[in-house]
């Protein structure tokens, strides 16, 4: 059996993937994907890379999301995404994910070679990453691939990826406006150290922008600290948030779902909460 | 511009957890007193393709009650509706259905379909669509703008312009046609709400029909899902009072 780990130019993943890989068993190797990424020429090299081996394992970032199901059709192989376990049954490869905005959980057989399964990194225990390869992912053979990325821009916070945030200050539709968000939450990440987040209805409303987005079809986080401001936890925001250590809840609601999932709470309005909260840190803090 | 938008009818993802019901044996979630809905991600590539404009074709595979998702598309102003009327799936199948059907209605310059269902979410009809009709993909794309074939021999096509989101922001990716673009949940695609006059227009509207066996798309075995369950995980949550919570969150942030 052989394993490939796709790794993009951030590779903190990696350690999660091969962990994934050796519960999987057999050997594993790793390529990195260098250069301009370009969404074909990629494409294109990794079929190459990958071809013969039993195993494809991709993180969860959007360019792993849109190359993962092409490269298993290309390949005569089977995708399936979002994995948070993976487990070999009568040599057969088996992916646990979350399915119906994360109230219900599924256990997928893969019935093809080669399996590509794009992961939850952080779900998995870290394990050891062989020396990689790389293949460039700007240049192809083909004259003309029919796109072309012709601009890049990064609108996000800090440096690090929210995937990779340990502490997460988050706000929902509660928060009401973009002035919470700026003048109420960031002061409080900035006194954490931590990454800023939404859910999908403070983003779709234009308060913050999507790449804030946590849930579903926003970031899966899992960082030791979440802190849920003003977000009620429908299942589709908890589907992003299960692998989440601590979940604080403050909310003015006592029915809101978010309190069945959080460790600690407290019910009352965030803008009477959340200012205190930073008075008390502070003091802490000197 | 011939733009096919590709839409899928789910059981509404809003129904609370309380309500959620899985039928163990079929591996599925039980209808219930659930409504059915259109796959939201599916409205906002609609939404898309209205602003971009051009002749725009609604295309769903599902059971009958599809017909409704088809109809709701017609009354948001979409040209024409087409159903192929089957089971579901899983991804490729639906690709390889989608593709056939698309190849009977082209040819289209561009294919829209949304990011991920709110059922499965399995995130790869639009990609394997592209796969299966051979052209590019472009993901996560939330508006696109420019894009017209050549309007007569020796003019260039002129590329279409997507925004696409990335996890750090976003890109730009010019791109020429046909070409396949998945769409993504933004503040200027939220789908409109179609007038009541045009809900009553849409039922007198045709509807193109396809039967599974019009399409000759063999199944396959794929994937297979092998256990469905509702994880059972509620926490006590333990209410506490700010100077509470501040020393937990303190002791958690202490031991980083």
């Amino acid at each position: 059996m052989t394993n490939v780990i796709v790794l993009f130019a951030e590779d903190r993943a990696a350690q999660g993937l091969a962990g994934a890989a050796e519960k999987l068993g057999g050997e594993t190797r790793a390529v990195r994907v260098d250069g301009d990424y370009q969404i074909e020429e990629t494409l294109d090299a990794l079929v190459e890379f990958c071809r013969g081996s039993e195993v494809v394992l991709f993180a969860n970032d959007t360019y792993s999301q849109e190359l993962a199901p092409r490269l298993a059709h290309r390949l005569g192989g089977v995708c399936v995404g979002d994995g948070v376990d993976v487990s070999r049954v009568d040599g057969r490869v088996r992916v646990t994910r979350q399915v119906y905005g994360g109230k219900a959980q599924a256990v997928i057989e893969l019935r093809r070679l080669p399996a590509v399964v794009w992961l939850r990194a952080r779900s998995f225990a870290c394990g050891a990453v062989a020396a990689s390869a790389t293949v460039d992912g700007a240049r192809s053979g083909r004259r003309s691939t029919g796109t072309k990325i012709i601009e890049r821009h990064v609108a996000q916070q800090g440096a690090s990826r929210l995937e990779d945030a340990q502490v997460i200050v988050s706000g929902g539709r509660g928060i009401g406006g973009p002035e919470g968000f700026r003048e109420e939450l960031q002061p409080l990440a900035d006194m954490l150290g931590a990454q800023m987040a939404a859910s999908r209805a403070a983003c779709d409303a234009g308060w913050v922008p999507p790449t804030w987005q946590v849930g579903q079809t926003g970031k899966k986080v899992a960082p030791e600290l979440y802190l849920a401001i003003a977000i009620t936890g429908a299942s589709q925001h908890m589907a992003g948030i299960s692998e989440a250590k601590n979940i604080v809840a403050i909310n003015i609601d006592p029915e809101a779902p978010i309190f069945k999932h959080a460790r600690f709470g407290i019910v009352d309005d965030y803008r009477k909460v959340v200012p205190q909260l930073r008075e008390k840190l502070a003091r802490r803090d000197s | 511009m011939n733009i096919v938008v590709c839409m899928k009818q789910i059981l509404d993802p809003e129904v609370p957890a309380r309500d959620f019901r899985i039928d163990a044996a079929k591996r599925e979630a039980e209808r219930g007193s659930a409504s059915l809905v259109t796959n939201i991600f599916c409205e906002n590539a609609l939404e898309v393709a209205l602003q971009l404009g051009g002749n725009i074709t609604a295309l769903s595979y599902g059971a009958e009650s599809a017909e409704d998702t088809l109809r709701k598309a017609l009354a948001m102003k979409a040209n024409a509706a087409a159903l192929v009327v089957g089971e579901g799936g899983h991804p490729l199948h639906v690709a390889q259905v989608l593709a056939a059907a698309i190849r009977k209605l082209g040819p289209f310059d561009l294919i829209l379909t949304g990011r991920e269902s709110g059922d499965w979410g399995a995130g790869q009809t639009g990609a394997l669509l592209a796969e299966e009709l051979g052209l590019p993909c472009v993901s996560f794309a939330d508006s696109l703008e420019g894009g017209h074939p050549a309007r007569q021999a020796g003019e260039t096509p002129a590329p279409l312009r997507i925004r696409r989101q990335t996890e750090a922001g976003w890109e730009i990716v010019e791109a020429q046609t046909p070409v396949v673009v998945t769409i993504t949940n933004e503040e200027h695609n939220v789908p409109r709400i179609p007038k009541v006059r045009d809900v009553m227009m849409a039922h007198r509207q045709p509807l193109t029909r396809f039967e599974l066996a019009d399409l000759g798309v063999a199944s396959s075995d794929y994937y297979e899902v092998v256990e469905l369950a509702i994880p059972q995980k509620e926490s006590r949550c333990e209410l506490l009072d700010v100077d509470g919570l501040a020393q937990r969150i303190t002791e958690i942030t202490a031991a980083l």
